[in-house]
């Protein structure tokens, strides 16, 4: 039934297929094929099937979604979601039960130094790591944040933000 | 405000509902009943009604059962059943239809042919 | 349920492969390749930079590495991780930051 707080629902019977742009929340659980822009939430019900570059501010998947969904605060798969795509957003939330395929990028991630190990394949960096381990046990204390390491480290930082887009993060414990 | 005329289209017992905000530039086909709020521009492709509610806007053909515009349409509308502009509709475009209600107040530009030869299986 | 074969403890560094059956704890840092039959727990202060291939994961503290889990990969809210995940189960928790793919079952109704 159509809901009475203001957000648009596409029936299960209903394909739409091309552009889907809006201010308000939309529900869908018929089909939608091509492109959804949405200030606000999009939510796929069990039987929604989107097949397109979602970007939302916040998504709700409990059904289908076949491409990327980029949200501006989070997006969440439920127990009954599927997705085939890349996720870009702050906060992501996977339930047990959801499946999914795809890319996670929830923005700037600080690890400390020492990410990625050496792959057997490459053998100066197996000297490298043994360096690092050494200066590991050299400077033992346990520490919060280790940043900026005496050795170089054998792969490439894997995130590093510079040139990065700084996104806010909104952590909310339920 | 859309809240009731959300409500009114729930009470119409309309399952899609494209609320005023929505821009859709594309297709629509379904076999339900379809309340348009926003703009529509492109081709919709119903079985059932179509209402198209006072800030609708739709650029598009139609084809479906029964259409009641109280909105904007520009295109052709084809229904297999009805077609009903209610007064202050504005509809530029040609109606094909067996029944056709224009109220008083209704802004229309176009051709009427009310023979249909076959309805559209039902 | 496998009884706990091994804590890593918090000013404990293993670097290498670590492998075996038995539940695992961490909660200082690992470095290198970690096999295991069972289940890897990376507590909160715990730190782990290795490709990882065991049963069941639950990732509290830092992990940077590829995963391949027979069971479950459960990136609980206190995480940070970086690497490519393959599981049939893997459960991202809010607050959780991560970065990197994942790779579950899924399966698509027809005509996708």
């Amino acid at each position: 039934m159509a809901t009475l707080d203001g957000s648009t629902i596409i029936g299960e019977s209903i394909l739409i297929s091309g552009g889907l742009s809006g201010d308000e929340d939309l529900t869908v659980r018929g089909r939608v094929e091509g492109t959804v822009t949405l200030t606000k939430t999009l939510t796929v019900e069990p039987t929604g099937i989107v097949k397109a570059e979602v970007q939302v501010k916040n998504c709700v998947i409990a059904g289908v979604v076949v491409g990327n969904v980029t949200a501006s605060e989070s997006v969440e798969l439920t127990k009954e979601g599927r997705m085939v795509g890349d996720i870009s957003a702050p906060r992501v939330i996977i339930v047990d039960g959801a499946s999914f395929r795809g890319r996670v990028d929830m923005g700037d991630l600080e690890l400390p130094r020492g990410e990625r190990p050496a792959r057997p394949a490459a053998r100066p960096a197996l000297r490298a790591a043994a360096r690092s381990a050494e200066a590991a046990r050299r400077e033992e204390k346990p520490r919060a944040e280790e940043k900026a390491a005496p050795a170089k480290p054998p792969a490439p930082p894997a995130a590093v933000g510079i040139g990065a887009v700084k996104r806010k993060v909104v952590v909310r414990r339920k | 405000m859309a809240a009731i005329e959300k409500a009114a289209a729930a009470s119409r017992g309309a399952h899609t509902v494209i609320g005023s905000s929505i821009v859709i530039d594309g297709e629509i086909s379904g076999d339900e009943d379809l309340v348009i709020q926003g703009t529509v521009k492109g081709k919709i492709s119903l079985k059932e009604s179509l209402f198209v509610e006072g800030s609708g806007v739709i650029e598009a053909d139609i084809e479906t059962a029964n259409v009641e515009v109280s909105g904007q349409v520009t295109g052709n509308i084809a229904a297999t059943e009805k077609v009903e502009l209610k007064s202050d509709c504005k509809v530029v475009g040609d109606i094909r239809a067996p029944r056709i209600l224009i109220a008083d107040g209704a802004t229309f530009k176009g051709n009427v042919d009310m023979e249909v030869k076959a309805s559209k299986g039902k | 349920m496998a009884e706990t074969s091994g804590v890593i403890g918090q000013g404990t560094v293993v670097k290498g492969n670590l492998s075996g059956s038995g539940n695992v704890v961490v909660r200082g840092r690992v470095e290198g390749k970690v096999a295991l039959r069972d289940q890897l727990s990376i507590e909160p202060e715990g730190k782990v930079f290795a490709d990882v291939e065991v049963d069941d994961l639950l990732i509290q503290g830092e992990m940077s590495g590829d995963i391949e889990a027979a069971d479950k990969v459960l990136i609980a809210s206190s995480a940070k991780v970086v690497g490519d995940i393959k599981a049939p189960r893997v459960v991202i928790q809010d607050g959780a930051r991560f970065k990197g793919s994942i790779e579950m079952d899924v399966k698509l109704p027809e005509g996708i």
